[in-house]
């Protein structure tokens, strides 16, 4: 209003009052705007909230187990329709795919590689071996071993039946599983094989820092499930799988390509539906990526073990929906997160997960994610943070327990509307949680235009237990803004309320309403200080 | 005070999201589009001074090129269709594809889909006999009505007729030559059918899969030693030239990023300090809750893979 009044001559007072009046009304409007939509928001997100959870607790875990699996493999095996054929040939299963194992075949002296295709029908692995009829493609090394020393291509006119069978993907040849079908493993073993060493074959040695760089890694076999492809998985193990390439080439990944207009084989099959998946009871172990997605929906991922993948253990990315990653254990991941959703993966559920001593963070969501509930997991000793929330908004992070994480407990970064409630947050390296805006403007591996991002952070803390973190109970960064209510704070030292938030301690302290600080959950001193 | 105001009612604008906030991406300037439709018009022009091959090209590029005023896809069918007519394989082809996909009120056509293509790869075309060979694998299509749309292909070829618009519903404006028949359409298809007799391949698949597949596959058996060993050598120097880069790297390493990971592997901050002092009493507090997730997770796993909470204590001890 000063700044109004100064550039306003005396001879236009009249007019002056008129739009002062008027400004102030569209000022008022506006502010009345905010306010609603911000409660509006609030009503929403409880009621969503409310609905989120109670939808993961009715579920009946029953129909989600190995036995379950088990009974949903056919039982009757038919058809005759394997061959093998040139890949090249088979240009709608990806052309980048097959260009990067030119450097494995030619090697090999491959001149012209081939792929087993299978179709119409229903096979076992034993199937494929008595109708290909040729041991330089399909060996049967032991009692149900089977070595494959040429890609395999389920289409989606077929099934794949792997059962009580150890499949080895020879390193040598290049070679690799993909469907459009359906794919069953139960009770099997999937690795890839060295020949010459008799193991699932060394990793190349690859600088930390070019581990994510196209093209530096020999390719390595992997499964790649693609549009309208289903895969059932149970009771399996699946090793030293997957390296860095262009799609899907990351150990296991169910994964559908953005929609292109074309009008020759790839137009069918792009235009199938998302790809969608059981994976239950599994170990997966020394894949590039344990688990990675890409516009799937529905996949559940249920009590399977993820440990000593190089980069992530489990990675769902790009808009894939309504996932379920529940009651898995992840530990270890060599580089970064154990957990880490990405890019638009919305409405899914995390939960009741153990996730620790991972390099990265024990559970992140990245880039985009919408209206997940990471509910119930614990998030133990990660080189990171206990959750971490980046570039997310309207997420919530409910019933967790994160601990001797090296970092935070709960991080919130360039996220609104994150709702953390009923967590308890102990004895993290640095804050229990921390609310921070970060100019990320200037990181060169990221697009923005895929993934744009708002420098504002907000988060409510209701409920919560903050007990012993190492640096602060919370804390905020560059105007990240935080609410608290009812939360309980435990010797949390040297400060509960660190950062940006000590000058505003005691207002925090009214509004978090009824909070004492207490010590008699610990024989630690308590720290001195107290709002 | 003017601007002051502008300002205020485009920032409600945008926070209402009635102004999308420059998040449209463009992925053609003006220019590019503008030039892609002078291409077109030059090729129009040709169409219409009567090179009937050329309404192939036009049907493709209105298909995939950015112009400024695309094509319908009844009138790329159309062209494609002018363009089939004089036996051009590639628009057979994508005709056949088009009424495969049942685009352009062409749905439920499968079979004349197959005709298109089986003349297309009567014709010569390689894509076309692939595509022929995947369809039943692919898309379920039998292998029985695979081989009677090749007969009737073969038919209406060795007539001189690729395109018969009576019985391909040409789509509306397409005038159809009364009587049009091309002789080289037709010694094309002769050739073929002599062909397919002498090779005595009964089926018409089989003898396609000869042509389109199994053609390059002789070729690959007689690749000649020599050219072997050429092409093991190229996947050798492919990957001795990223081992060479790596070498280099390896001995002029960066210092300064060398540094940054060595400091982040052997980082050991108080905090790690302090976590590792507190270890026995955190897990005592935790082992409840540790427990009662494996559990849980044990519920969806088969019994003789089991996870126990010593074995899992014993890993979370370990950690740096």
């Amino acid at each position: 209003m000063i700044a109004l009044e100064s550039v306003v001559k005396p001879k236009c007072l009249a007019n002056n009052n008129k739009i002062k009046v008027f400004t102030g009304v569209f000022v008022v409007v506006i502010m009345l705007f905010v306010v609603s939509s911000v409660s509006a928001q609030q009503t929403s997100h409880a009621d969503k909230l409310k609905t989120m959870l109670s939808d993961y607790r009715d579920m009946d875990w029953s129909q989600y187990t190995v036995e379950a699996v088990r009974r949903r493999i056919p039982k009757k095996m038919y058809g005759s329709d394997v061959e093998s054929l040139l890949s090249a040939r088979l240009y709608f299963i990806g052309s980048q795919n097959i260009q990067e194992m030119q450097e494995v075949w030619q090697a090999q002296g491959i001149a012209r590689p081939k792929t087993i295709v299978v179709a119409n029908g229903v096979y076992s692995v034993a199937d494929l071996h008595r109708l290909i009829d040729d041991d330089s493609v399909i060996e049967k090394t032991k009692d149900d071993t089977y070595l494959f020393r040429q890609p395999v291509y389920v289409t989606s006119t077929a099934s794949l039946v792997i059962s009580d069978a150890t499949i080895r993907l020879s390193l040598l040849h290049g070679v690799f599983l993909v469907a459009d079908g359906q794919l069953f493993i139960a009770d099997a073993v999937i690795t890839s094989w060295d020949e010459r060493a008799g193991n699932e074959g060394e990793r190349e040695e690859v600088p930390a820092n070019e581990l994510l760089l196209y093209g530096r890694q020999t390719p390595r076999p992997y499964i790649l499930m693609n549009e309208g492809s289903q895969i059932y998985m149970a009771n399996s193990r699946v090793s030293g799988l997957g390296y860095k390439g262009k799609r899907g080439t990351f150990g296991l990944s169910i994964s559908k390509r953005p929609f292109v207009v074309t009008h020759r084989l790839h137009g069918y099959i792009r235009a199938r539906a998302k790809p969608a998946g059981w994976l239950i009871g599994n170990t997966f172990t020394n894949n590039f990526f344990g688990f990675y997605s890409n516009q799937a929906e529905d996949v559940i991922l249920l009590g399977n073990v993820y440990y000593d993948n190089v980069i992530y253990n489990i990675d769902p990315h790009d808009y894939s929906e309504r996932l379920i990653i529940a009651r898995n254990l992840t530990y270890n991941a060599r580089q970064a997160h154990g957990i880490i959703i990405s890019r638009e993966v919305n409405n899914s559920t995390i939960a009741e997960n153990l996730s620790f001593s991972n390099k990265g963070s024990g559970i992140m969501l990245d880039r985009n994610c919408s209206n997940t509930l990471v509910y119930s997991n614990l998030t133990i000793g990660n080189e990171g943070d206990g959750i971490a929330v980046f570039e997310s908004d309207n997420n919530f992070v409910v019933d967790n327990i994160t601990a001797r994480n090296v970092r935070n407990g709960i991080y919130v970064r360039n996220s609104d509307y994150i709702n953390t409630k009923n967590n308890f947050i102990f004895r993290n390296g640095n804050a229990g949680a921390e609310t921070a805006v970060v100019d990320i403007d200037k990181l060169e591996t990221r697009n923005f235009k895929l993934d744009p991002y708002h420098k504002s952070a907000s988060a409510l803390y209701e409920g919560n237990q903050f007990d012993s973190n190492l640096h602060a109970a919370m804390t905020a960064k560059n105007k990240g803004v935080v609410t608290v209510k009812n939360n309980k704070f435990y010797n949390s030292g040297p400060i509960f309320f660190g950062g940006e938030l000590a000058p505003f301690a005691e207002n925090l302290w009214h509004q978090n309403n009824g909070a004492t600080p207490a010590s008699e959950a610990s024989h630690i001193p308590r720290q001195p200080v107290s709002p | 005070m003017r601007y002051n105001f502008l300002m205020l009612v485009l920032s409600m604008l945008v926070y209402s999201g009635m102004l999308p906030a420059g998040q449209v991406l463009k992925q053609y300037t003006a220019k590019e589009r503008q030039l892609e439709q002078v291409k077109f018009s030059v090729i129009e022009e040709l169409a219409e001074e009567g090179v009937n091959s050329a309404y192939g090209v036009l049907a493709k590029m209105g298909e995939s090129r950015p112009l400024i005023n695309p094509p319908s896809q009844d009138q790329l069918i159309h062209w494609y269709t002018l363009s089939a007519q004089s036996g051009n394989s590639s628009a057979l082809l994508w005709l056949g594809h088009y009424f495969l996909h049942g685009e352009g009120n062409n749905a439920g056509r499968e079979h004349d889909a197959l005709v298109l293509l089986a003349s297309a790869s009567i014709l010569g075309n390689v894509d076309a006999a692939n595509d022929l060979i995947l369809i039943p694998k692919v898309l379920g299509v039998s292998y029985a009505r695979l081989e009677e749309a090749f007969h009737d292909a073969l038919q209406r070829l060795s007539n001189g007729q690729p395109i018969d618009c009576s019985w391909a519903r040409c789509s509306p404006g397409l005038s159809q030559q009364p009587g049009f028949v091309s002789d080289k359409v037709s010694a094309k298809a002769k050739i073929f059918h002599e062909n397919w007799r002498q090779s005595g391949v009964v089926k018409a698949y089989q003898y396609l899969k000869l042509l389109g597949v199994e053609e390059l596959l002789a070729q690959s058996n007689s690749t000649s030693p020599k050219e072997k060993i050429r092409i093991k050598n190229a996947g050798k120097l492919k990957k001795n030239a990223r081992l060479a880069r790596e070498k280099r790297l390896a001995e002029n390493p960066d210092w300064e990023m060398g540094a940054y990971l060595d400091r982040l592997k052997n980082r050991k901050s108080s905090a790690q300090d302090a976590l590792r002092h507190y270890e026995g009493q955190d897990f005592a507090q935790l082992e409840k809750d540790i427990r009662h997730t494996i559990n849980l997770i044990n519920f969806h796993r088969d019994p003789d893979a089991q996870i126990s909470y010593e074995e899992i204590l014993q890993l979370m001890k370990k950690a740096p």
